[in-house]
This record gives C-alpha cells, sequence and structure tokens, in this order.
C-alpha cells in the first residue's frame, strides 16, 4: 500500500509539474516578431519603437518591416499598453538590437533602462545596445539597410559580420554593457548608430563610431575614423586596412593588417603610473606608390618604421584625447591595476582629474608579411 | 492478499486441467473394437479423422485399426510402409504375440513408439503421426507418418542481410533444430524438450550450450516455463510475454530471430535459444539493451562499415523518438531558441494553417504510422504502391492545402524514415515518441527533460531472466565496450559478455597466428 502510495503521489507531482507549462504554450501565429527596439525620450516619459518583421515574407524572397511606436511613462509601460492597440503579443526573444537615443543615453543614463530588459525573461542578454546620434533613435529603424529592408538586421550582421572580420566597431551586448558598468575600473563603450541618405532620399543605416560612457552616462563621442585604434588599445581588432604617409616623400601607403596582438602593462614611475602598449601588427601591402621595391631591405624597413610611427601616434593621440579632455579611460587602463596590483588599486585616487597622472606609452611595431603582389607590374 | 491469489491459481488451474483430465485415464484396451469406439467418440464430428481397418491376407479375422487425420499424414508412407506389410502379412505361431511381431517384423516405419494412453494417442494422431491398434494389445504403436506441407527454406523479409548467410528458420521445430545442429557440431549442445499449452500440446525446445550458459540463468527460464499454464501457444511471442521481465515495459525483454547463424551467435555468447514448433520465431535470452541495434550483418562486413552504421541505428533511434517533441517544445514553447531566420521561415510556413502545431503534428505523426500499416498489411505491390502514394501525394497535397506545413512534414518524414533504421525497436519508438511529445507539448523543453530521464530510468532499469539490458557500471574496459557503440575487429573480440556466459575467452591468446 505504501508503494502504491508513493506511486500515486509521484504520477500527481509530475502531472502538476507537466501541466504547469501550458501557460508558455504559444503557438507561432500569435505573435509578432520584434527585429529591434528604440528608445527615444519625450516630455512624458519614453517614445519606444518598434520594428515588427513582416511575416508574409521570408529570408530568400526578402523581407520587410512594419514600425510601430508605443509611448508612456516607462519603457515596461509603454510596451504594456500595445494591449489596447494590438491583438497579437511581441515575441521578444528575436530580437537583434536596443537602439538608445543620444538624449537618453547623455541626460538619463541607461542603467535604469537595461535594468527593465533584464525583468523581462523573453529578452535576451546577448541583444546588442547601440546609441543613435541623429536626431532620434527611431529612425534608425525607420531607414532600412542597403541589402536587406529590415534595419535591425542590418545593424546586427555590420555589428556581427561574418568571419570575424569586423574592424570598425565593439560588439557590446546588454549582459556585457551591465557587466562593464558593474566592474571597476572599467569605461563603457558602445556602437554608435546613424542614418544617411542618397540621392533619391533613401534613408540607410550606417555604423558612426563609439559613444563613450562615464558611469552609464554617454560621455564623448569618437568618430568612426578612430574606431580602429581603440580596438588596438584593447586588443580586439581583427582586421584594419591602415593608411598612412610617408613622412619624406608624404605620399599615401596601405597595409592590411590581419593579425594584431596587444600587451598591456603597466609600472609606476616617481608620481605617475605609466601604461605601456607594446602592440605587434603584420599584414600585407595594398596599395604603395609606384617605384617603391618592397623586396629591398631599407626600403621595407623604412616603410615598416613609418607605419609604426603612425599607429603609435594614432593609438596614443586617441587615448591620452580621451582622458585629458573627458578624464575617460577607454582602454580600461584602471580594470588592468584593478586586476593586477589590487595595493595600488586602493591607494589610487580615481577621480577623472587624477587621470591625467596616467602616462601613455604605445610602443606600436608593424610588419609587412607580403607585397600583396600576385602578378608582376 | 497472497492467500486469495493462490485460491484463485488454483481454480484456474482445476479449469484447465478439465480440459484433458479425462484423457488421462482412459487406457487402450486390449479389445480393438473398443478402442476404435473411444477414438470415433474422441473425434466425433472432425471430418479429417480416418479410421481404418485393414486385415491380414493370411488371417483375414485379424484385424488392426490404423488412425490418422487427413492432410496431416504422408499417405505414401501409409500406403507402402503400413498397410501394405500388415495386408501382406503372414502370421504364424512363432511364440512371439502379436504386437511383437508387427513392431519387429511386418512395419517399414522407423523408430515407432509405443503409447497405452489416450492423451498420447491423441497427441500423435493431431500431429500428424498413425496410431496404429493391434488386437490383443494394451499399447497402440505410433508411427511417424507426418507429411503435412510446409513452408520452404526462404530468407526471413524482416532480417534482409546484403552478405551472408540466407537461410530462414521455417514453421518445422525440427527442421529448425536441424539447422542449428548443422552449425554447432559438438554434444555440448544441448536441446531440452517441453510441451506448452493445454489444447494446442505445441512442443518448444530449449537449446543452449552447456559449458558456456550460466545455471542460474538457465534454472530461472526452466522455472518460468515451467510456471506455464494455457490453453494454447501458437508463436513464440506467447511465451515472451509470460516469462519476460517488466511485463508492462515496451521494450523488448527478449531477443527474437528467423536466421540460424544468428542464434548460432547467440549461444555461442552463452546465451538460451528457445525454439517453438510452428513458428519460425526463435527465442533468444538474456537480451541485452544494445542488441535492438545489433545486426547479423555486422559480423559479415568490414568492421569501420559495420561500426558507422550502428552508430547510424543509435542517431536514428535518438532522432526517430525526440525530433518531433524537440520540434514541438522549440516552436511552442521556446521560439527564443530558434534563429530568427529558421523562425520566420517556419511562422511563414504556419500562416495560413488553421490547426495548433501539436494537433498537426500529431495528426501527422498518426498518419505516417497508418501507411507504415498499410503497407506491411498490404500484398507487397500495394503496399509499396500505398506508401508512395501516401507519401508523395498525401503530404504534397496536405502542404498545398494549407493543412500542414512543409516544415512539420519533414519533420514526421525524419522521425518515420530514421524509425526503419531500427525494426526492433519499432513498438517503443511509436510508444516513447508519443510520451515525449506529449511532455514536450505540456511543458516544453523542461517536459521533454523529464521524459527523457524518465525513459532513461526505465531503461535502465530493465532485465531480462534477471540480468540488466543495460549495464550501469561505467566500466570503460576494453572488452565490455568492444561490441556496442561500434564493432570492434574479431580478433579484438576475445571475451564472452561476462554477464551472460561463464566461459569468458572465446579465442586463443595468439589472435592471428600467423603474425610475426
Amino acid at each position: 500500500m505504501v508503494a502504491l502510495k508513493h506511486r500515486i503521489i509521484s504520477c500527481a507531482v509530475c502531472f502538476l509539474l507537466l501541466f504547469g507549462g501550458c501557460g508558455n504554450y504559444h503557438e507561432l501565429n500569435e505573435f509578432d516578431i520584434v527585429a529591434g527596439m528604440a528608445i527615444d525620450s519625450t516630455e512624458d516619459g519614453y517614445k519606444v519603437t518598434l520594428e515588427l518583421v513582416n511575416k508574409e515574407g521570408s529570408m530568400q524572397e526578402g523581407l520587410s518591416s512594419n514600425i510601430i511606436t508605443l509611448e508612456s511613462e516607462t519603457v515596461p509601460a509603454a510596451l504594456a499598453s500595445s494591449n489596447a492597440r494590438f491583438n497579437k503579443q511581441f515575441q521578444f526573444g528575436n530580437m537583434q538590437v536596443i537602439v538608445i537615443s543620444e538624449d537618453i543615453a547623455r541626460d538619463e543614463g541607461i542603467m535604469e533602462l537595461l535594468n527593465n530588459f533584464l525583468r523581462d525573461y523573453s529578452i535576451r542578454e546577448t541583444i546588442l545596445l547601440l546609441v543613435a546620434t541623429g536626431e532620434s533613435a527611431e529612425e534608425t529603424l525607420c531607414a532600412k539597410g542597403i541589402d536587406t529592408a529590415i534595419a535591425s538586421f542590418v545593424l546586427e550582421e555590420i555589428i556581427r559580420p561574418p568571419g570575424k572580420t569586423n574592424s570598425h566597431t565593439k560588439e557590446i551586448s546588454i549582459y556585457s554593457a551591465l557587466d562593464t558598468l558593474n566592474t571597476p575600473g572599467k569605461t563603457l563603450v558602445l556602437p554608435c548608430v546613424q542614418t544617411w541618405q542618397d540621392e533619391e532620399k533613401t534613408t540607410y543605416v550606417e555604423i558612426s563610431g563609439l559613444a563613450a560612457f562615464s558611469g552609464d552616462r554617454l560621455q564623448m563621442l569618437l568618430p568612426q575614423r578612430e574606431t580602429p585604434f581603440y580596438l588596438y588599445a584593447i586588443g580586439q581588432l581583427q582586421t584594419h586596412e591602415f593608411t598612412f604617409t610617408l613622412p619624406e616623400s608624404r605620399e599615401q601607403i596601405s597595409i592590411q593588417v590581419t593579425k594584431s596582438d596587444t600587451k598591456r602593462s603597466f609600472y609606476e614611475s616617481e608620481n605617475a603610473i605609466v601604461f605601456r602598449f607594446d602592440i605587434t601588427a603584420s599584414g600585407k601591402l595594398t596599395h604603395t606608390p609606384p617605384g617603391i621595391d618592397i623586396t629591398k631591405l631599407k626600403e621595407k624597413s623604412a616603410i615598416e618604421q613609418a607605419a609604426s610611427e603612425a599607429l603609435n601616434n594614432s593609438v596614443s593621440d586617441l587615448l591620452t584625447a580621451c582622458l585629458e579632455e573627458c578624464g575617460l579611460d577607454i582602454a580600461d587602463m584602471q580594470y588592468d591595476i584593478y586586476l593586477w596590483n589590487r595595493s595600488l588599486w586602493e591607494k589610487l585616487d580615481r577621480t577623472p582629474e587624477n587621470l591625467l597622472n596616467i602616462v601613455i606609452d604605445v610602443n606600436a611595431q608593424i610588419e609587412i608579411s607580403s607585397s600583396g603582389n600576385i602578378r608582376n607590374t | 492478499m497472497a492467500a486469495s491469489e493462490n485460491k484463485q491459481d488454483q481454480k484456474v488451474t482445476a479449469a484447465v486441467d478439465m480440459l484433458n483430465g479425462p484423457l488421462k485415464e482412459i487406457r487402450v484396451s486390449p479389445q480393438l473394437n473398443e478402442n476404435i469406439r473411444t477414438m470415433k467418440s474422441l473425434f466425433e464430428k472432425d471430418e479429417t479423422f480416418i479410421l481404418r481397418e485393414v486385415e491380414t491376407q493370411s488371417q483375414p479375422s485379424v484385424k488392426f485399426a490404423l488412425v490418422y487425420c487427413a492432410g496431416m499424414v504422408d499417405s505414401a508412407i501409409i500406403g507402402d510402409n503400413i498397410i501394405r506389410p500388415l495386408t501382406a502379412a503372414k502370421l504364424s505361431d512363432t511364440g512371439k504375440n502379436l504386437y511383437e511381431t508387427v513392431l519387429t517384423e511386418i512395419l517399414y516405419i522407423h523408430n515407432p513408439t509405443a503409447a497405452s494412453g489416450f492423451q498420447d494417442i491423441v497427441e500423435a494422431v493431431t500431429s500428424g503421426d498413425t496410431a496404429l491398434f493391434i488386437p490383443q494389445s494394451r499399447e497402440a504403436l505410433i508411427l511417424g507418418t507426418q507429411g503435412f506441407p510446409l513452408r520452404g527454406i526462404e530468407e526471413p523479409a524482416g532480417e534482409s542481410i546484403l552478405s551472408g548467410p540466407k537461410e530462414g528458420f521455417c514453421e518445422s521445430m525440427v527442421t529448425n533444430l536441424s539447422f542449428i545442429h548443422r552449425r554447432l557440431r559438438t554434444n555440448d549442445l544441448k536441446m531440452e524438450m517441453r510441451v506448452f499449452g493445454s489444447r494446442t500440446r505445441t512442443k518448444a525446445c530449449i537449446c543452449y550450450l552447456r559449458q558456456l550458459v550460466k545455471p542460474a540463468i538457465l534454472n530461472e527460464l526452466i522455472r518460468r516455463l515451467d510456471t506455464i499454464n494455457i490453453d494454447g501457444v501458437l508463436d513464440a511471442n506467447y511465451l515472451n510475454e509470460l516469462i519476460r521481465d517488466n511485463p508492462l515495459s515496451p521494450f523488448r525483454c527478449t531477443g527474437y530471430t528467423e536466421r540460424p547463424d544468428v542464434v548460432v551467435g547467440k549461444l555461442l555468447e552463452g546465451r538460451i535459444a528457445i525454439f517453438l514448433d510452428g513458428t519460425p520465431v526463435v527465442l533468444t535470452v538474456p537480451y541485452l539493451f544494445i542488441e535492438n541495434f545489433q545486426s547479423n550483418e555486422d559480423y559479415y562486413l568490414n568492421f569501420y562499415y559495420t561500426s558507422f552504421s550502428r552508430m547510424l541505428r543509435i542517431a536514428g533511434f535518438l532522432v526517430t523518438i525526440t525530433v518531433p517533441a524537440l520540434y514541438l517544445a522549440v516552436t511552442t514553447h521556446h521560439q527564443q531558441l530558434l534563429p530568427t531566420p529558421l523562425l520566420i521561415n517556419i511562422t511563414n510556413e504556419r500562416l495560413n494553417v488553421p490547426f495548433p502545431m501539436w494537433l498537426e503534428l500529431l495528426a501527422l505523426l498518426l498518419a505516417f504510422d497508418v501507411l507504415r500499416e498499410t503497407g506491411i498489411r498490404m500484398p507487397s505491390g500495394v503496399g509499396q504502391a500505398m506508401s508512395v502514394v501516401g507519401a508523395l501525394v498525401l503530404g504534397t497535397a496536405a502542404v498545398e492545402a494549407k493543412i500542414a506545413s512543409s516544415l512539420v512534414i519533414i519533420v514526421v518524414a525524419l522521425s518515420g524514415i530514421t524509425s526503419l533504421l531500427i525494426p526492433k525497436l519499432n513498438a517503443p519508438n511509436i510508444i516513447v515518441r508519443l510520451f515525449l511529445f506529449a511532455c514536450a507539448s505540456l511543458e516544453g523543453l523542461p517536459g521533454f527533460a523529464m521524459g527523457c530521464i524518465i525513459i532513461l530510468i526505465h531503461i535502465l532499469s530493465l532485465k531480462s531472466l534477471g540480468v540488466w539490458q543495460v549495464s550501469a557500471s561505467g566500466n570503460m574496459n576494453f572488452q565490455h565496450n568492444k561490441d556496442i557503440l561500434f564493432r570492434a575487429p574479431l580478433w579484438k573480440m576475445q571475451e564472452r559478455p561476462d554477464s551472460i556466459a561463464t566461459g569468458k575467452k572465446r579465442m586463443a591468446s595468439r589472435k592471428r597466428g600467423w603474425w610475426r
């Protein structure tokens, strides 16, 4: 009898557990797939723009999207207000990007928004975060890509290109943004997005640079041309078409960097902390002025030296400018100190003014691994 | 509780004994006419029953009675070897009694036996033998005259192979046993006879190699077989269901085959085979779970190829039971797990389908099983046509009519086709697939995981004659794993499965003696 009782109880528990999940059952026809979300501020709160995938299309035949906007005091309230206007639920699980307007990022900070997203179980923590530098975040989702009509998909593909060839921006998801904000010594840097129009007045989206944060508030915008040097500094560059000028002839040379590595170290020197970046990179020549013979060791060394110096200056200028102009440590140098020298970290005065005590020492070495020539000229 | 069960058992036993009880009491009479009357009354209203009285030419007053069933006997044997010698016999007073004279001097029959009770006589006559009643004798002679038509030796349709012996068992147990004798020419091969079924009196044979079989397993099998009390046994599955462990499990606890080479292979591993008269199916015990994925061809072809095939079969088993449930769980509970392009394609496909996903999938799974059953039950030509019509026409029409989405058709087809990789698991596959489907439908992936755990626990608890079907010991010794996920080369398969056999070594230490 006892065994029978146990069996009945076990069966009952199993069935209760099984039926408990019926609430999660959703037919595919019951919801709209949200591809991206843009958040702008209004006088009364927030305007949330959602880009919904038009399910009539397919990946092969070409997709289109519908834009809807919702407004309320908070983002969750705005999303909840959709129930009165739409008969379908939103599927956030496949959302690709969240675009936050520059105003919100600069004036209100993004921590509160990130908290909202973490409370919704259906939103993935790997969704990309972007800052819109145009008039509004909404207009980025209303634009389209050159080969895909859905702006969110375009942005996701630009930031996460296949084959690890990214050299133009940094990939930051909700998860890593929160991690950065909560880790001592780290600075949040998000990709920026803007729109542009062609001659036929069609609006497209593009990546426009980086947004550096102080805490959770936007502090500084870096132009797109500075992004590769930032990636060199943090050791995340994958490929880069590096163009520089030869000092003597003033001629332009391009090297396609295909491999780079950055070793970071620091040491105390008198009243300053010297932070050293040893960058080694190699690649092939993709553009040289006529008359340069790369097979001659002397000419090759001269180009390599010029390239190294140019890279040295670019990285050094970027980091120093951020430190001096905005007190921003975008290369997370303080985090290295926190990680490797806790006693120094304890006595470090981490006010923005004191960051000026950090001396940047960049030592870049570029090696030309190939002339790039595949035919005799 | 136990006492009431015993009382019920006794009642059933008594009822079954009633069927044959009176026959046990009736003995052969020295009066021929009395025996004739008895036989006529026993076979009353059975028009296949033939009673032929024969008298000798030399002494017409001496009559014999022959009893047999039409269609069961070889009439040439009866005519040439029984009736003709009897009629031509010249009986004289030589001092011998008539019974001995007939037995030793007149009949041309190999191995006649004597029967004094009518139960044995009835059993012999209904088996195709002929009973000869001799005047003044208290015993009848049972003469082997079986001559009923039997199916020829063919390759079993359900176990066809590309390479290897093509012989298959037939419905005659004696013929089937001869297949084994021909392959195992050793006196270590033992064959113990049994009879099952109070009405059918079906003969069975327990076959094993004495030095290899584990006595405990053999004794347990005999104990279980001896407790069988049933009126009829028509197929080996009757015995299977009556002796198996885990009686309610959908998984098999005994092996079955129609191929002599498979039976010999199992005997050489220390297993026991049970032959039953009237069926080509032979049961083998103990049965390990991995045998579901093994085929006799695995040992006749290159071990690389057969190892790959075996892994395919195992993967097929996993695919066939999990794919419909996984598809349902992900598309109805966890859409965020799907890559966006796939989600869009699936959603697009389902836009005009009016049924919920679970109903659509369930209906198609059942439709596939209906088609499969139809294909099996119909004659081969019609069955094939039916399968093609079902698969192509109905599937395409269902998609075009927006009753089903094409992805669901692919899922069902994948699940159905992979199930054909492992015919031994056909029945469990259907049940396990539907069980996991129900779990996934109710709870999504957590339900699916729970269902998988339940199935895994069940498989781990399966036994066959007291031997665990799946070893949970985690023994990574090569000899324990040489014939599971892959099939090792024959020269590496030096030991028998130790959970089944007593003699462990099956190969000399120098496996390939010619190798220097």
